[in-house]
């Protein structure tokens, strides 16, 4: 993209912020999954990050500033890729913006090459197409440490000569190491000699269905290259590194016949655990510091419509979203600690076989375990999956785990109409058995799905399962700190938005028509309440009154606003009894087979915007959210009038 | 399927020298095996090929995972799991077998 002529059709976030970051160097970095990208991302750019989605995909886009001796470069940080082909959206992503054909991006000034030196055999077959670029390029092999340690051997001066572009042996975990890469940056601004584009262009330029050139069959392509990477290899003297003790001995628990899939199951127990129970007190502690903030605004603020407009409506649905942060976080602190530990990789390789079964693949089990927080992270992880079948299959199977949202729904009904007690001496109570069945319910339709799927709508051959497992190591505090900090921007901005204007569009239903006097009407007699009257023919089979209409209406937005929806609707006020007066209007409201109704329609029901709109964007058209939203409403439907109708 | 690799004509000696090709999903732990053909539809190669499996690499199984799942191989100092029946496509002859046939790492 040329700058200067097409910023007037950019969006305004990226003239603005084109314009804006034009007088820095723009710095590319690529390379291969697990090679130490990101680690040397992060340490070049401290957490001075911004995360934010290439236009029209959810592939993310990390940007940051790094500094030199003649000034700060900005780089990005590229989605992990083998090649450039545009076969996977990443790879295209990664090749339109390596050609600067992305509107969001100038065309990068400079190129970092990230490479792990214990693969550099299979990870050089990366850098024929990026050097065809003939972009100054700084190559930086990764893992010296780790090569050092294991007995491998490289002459990097030798490679650099051979490649004719600068190369860097560093450890990317180590600042102390990458002086090489800052006079790389340095030698952007005064053109230094250490910043020099590939000399030899021609041989790479046809490959990989390059615009210019013809395309060669593929396998021909990767052995081409293959045998330059091998013969970079031998002149540079690369002693591949012996197998690392420590994963193997690890991988002979980690992957064995019994203890393996022991420790499995004590892993997918402790997140759970953190997730269910560590998570409480810090989500408590939030909902206080959010009411407590409420209480002060109000406080603070004159008795008008804005006041009950802004703590209604904004404080208590955008508050009822954040309380959800604290378990979010836990749920990403382990993700990150499990894939960056490399642990992750051997978990899908575990649930593979099981996966399988259903028709899916073990890539499947990170998106299903992230969607017992929230399908919203499950949906945008699920593009590790490369086959696109079994990620359709991920993507719309990952609603049907019990997400967070739908716990404070189970809590309420519960806690209302499933008598305390035991029911297996003091290890299972009642409520718990059933709190237990509902997440079961939940997985068997998920299961049930995915095999319905993977034999109608998405039948046929799948992809190879290639998994790569990667060496253990301890992950980094910097890292995870950066990751969480991501997942906080993202998770923010993707639900504040939706959740503030569904609040905001309810408060103003539940205000209107205004009575005589001009004072808010009662609820029943709102444009909320008529809406209400208007779907309870639909409902009453499953037991549900009008009331109840409104809460399921409210909670299409989100699940656990029916929670705050029902609170408004049985005019509950006292806040700390709220919980036990909502209760209690509940039981008078329902009869025992309508509240088992309540919770199989919670079950199954797609009732969350925000997936629908995130599943839109994942799948490339409203197709498999319309499908998914109306199946799942069905299952709902049908399973709440049966058990209505049965108990 | 489509057969790749493997479609060098070979001199009427190394006929005579060849052993019988055995699949990938058969070979012992610990063996070394050059990949020699892959016999995997269209597109389905490519994840193979980018994780550098590739005809005249080396293989070399190291671990079965729980319960008949992926097995786990070495290839080119990094470690890959494949699914039998992916290791079932790949055609491969013993790492000293192939010396005198095939050009090896």
């Amino acid at each position: 993209m040329n700058p200067g002529s097409a910023s007037a059709t950019l969006p305004a976030e990226a003239a603005e912020r084109t314009s804006a970051d034009a007088n820095h160097p723009l710095v590319a970095l690529v390379g291969p999954p697990n090679s130490g990208k990101s680690t040397l991302f992060n340490n070049l750019t401290g957490l001075r990050q911004k995360v934010a989605n290439y236009p029209g995909v959810t592939v993310e886009r990390r940007s940051g500033v790094a500094d030199s001796d003649a000034g700060p470069v900005e780089m990005i940080d590229l989605p992990g890729v083998h090649g450039l082909s545009p076969r996977s959206l990443d790879q295209t992503i990664t090749r339109n913006a390596l050609l600067g054909e992305l509107e969001t991006d100038r065309r990068p000034d400079a190129v970092v090459l990230v490479l792990d030196a214990t693969r550099l055999r299979s990870h050089l077959m990366v850098a024929e197409p990026v050097l065809g670029l003939g972009l100054p390029t700084l190559v930086v092999l990764t893992m010296a440490d780790e090569l050092d340690r294991r007995d491998g051997a490289l002459k990097s001066a030798r490679l650099s000569r051979d490649l004719g572009v600068e190369v860097a042996l560093v450890n990317a975990r180590d600042v102390g190491t990458l002086e090489p890469v800052r006079r790389f940056l340095t030698a952007l601004h005064t053109g230094g000699e250490e910043a020099r584009a590939c000399p030899i262009v021609a041989a790479a330029d046809h490959l990989e269905g390059h615009p210019s050139g013809r395309s060669l069959p593929v396998i021909d392509v990767f052995a081409a290259r293959r045998e330059r990477a091998r013969e970079l290899g031998h002149s540079a003297g690369f002693r591949a590194p012996r197998p690392s003790r420590f994963t193997n001995r690890l991988d002979a628990i980690v992957l064995h016949r019994v203890w393996g899939p022991l420790v499995f199951a004590v892993v997918v127990g402790l997140v759970f655990q953190a997730i269910f129970a560590w998570a409480v007190p810090l989500m408590d502690g939030t909902e206080s510091l959010i009411g407590a903030s409420g209480k002060f605004v109000t406080g603070v603020l004159p008795d008008s419509w804005f006041r009950a407009l802004l703590i209604d409506g904004v404080w208590a649905g955008v508050g009822s979203v954040l309380v959800f942060l604290p378990q979010i976080l836990i749920l990403f602190f382990f993700i990150a600690i499990l894939e960056d530990s490399g642990y992750m990789a051997r978990a899908a390789v575990i649930a593979d076989r099981l996966m399988h079964r259903v028709g899916l693949q073990g890539k499947s089990f990170l998106p299903l375990l992230s969607a017992y927080a929230c399908a919203i992270p499950a949906i945008m992880s699920a593009r590790t999956v490369e086959d696109d079948r079994d990620r359709i299959a991920t993507i719309f199977i990952a609603p049907f785990m019990t997400c967070s949202a739908r716990l404070p729904v189970y809590a309420l009904l519960i806690a209302a109409f499933i008598p305390a007690g035991p029911l297996l001496g003091p290890f299972l109570g009642r409520r718990t058995a059933v709190l237990i069945g509902l997440y079961a319910l939940g997985l068997l339709a998920a299961v049930g799905t995915a095999a319905l799927l993977k034999s109608t709508l998405l039948r046929g051959r799948s992809m190879p399962f290639v998994m790569e497992l990667p060496p253990y190591r301890w992950p980094s505090a910097r890292s995870i700190l950066a990751r969480l900090l991501d997942r906080t921007k993202v998770f923010l901005r993707r639900a504040g938005k939706i959740i503030l204007a569904v609040t905001v569009v309810l408060w103003i239903l539940a205000q209107f028509p205004r009575t005589p006097a001009g004072a808010p009407p009662e609820i029943g007699d709102s444009a909320l309440g008529q809406m209400g009257r208007v779907i309870e023919p639909a409902i009453e089979p499953l037991g549900f009154d009008w009331r109840v209409g409104i809460g399921l209406v409210t909670s299409l937005a989100a699940r656990e606003v029916i929670v705050g929806a029902l609170g408004t609707i049985y005019g509950v006020e006292t806040e700390d009894d709220q919980d036990f007066e909502l209760r209690a209007a509940l039981q008078q409201d329902l009869d025992f087979g309508a509240a088992v109704a309540l919770l199989i329609f919670f079950v199954f029901a797609l009732q969350c915007m925000s997936t629908v709109a995130v599943m839109r964007r994942e799948t490339g058209g409203w197709r498999w959210p319309i499908l998914q939203f109306f199946y799942m409403l069905t299952l709902a439907y049908v399973g709440a009038w049966a058990a209505n109708a049965l108990l | 399927m489509k057969r790749t690799g493997d479609s060098a004509p070979r001199r009427p000696d190394d006929a005579q020298r060849e052993v019988p090709l055995r699949v990938l999903a058969d070979v012992p732990l610990e063996e070394e095996v050059v990949l020699v053909r892959m016999d995997v539809a269209g597109d389905d190669v490519v994840p193979l090929l980018e994780q550098g499996i590739v005809p005249g690499c080396k293989l070399c199984p190291v671990r079965h995972s729980p319960a008949g799942g992926p097995i786990v191989y070495r290839v080119d100092g990094a470690l890959v799991a494949l699914r039998r029946e992916t290791a079932s496509c790949l055609c491969v002859r013993s790492a000293l077998e192939a010396a005198g046939v095939l050009d090896s790492n």
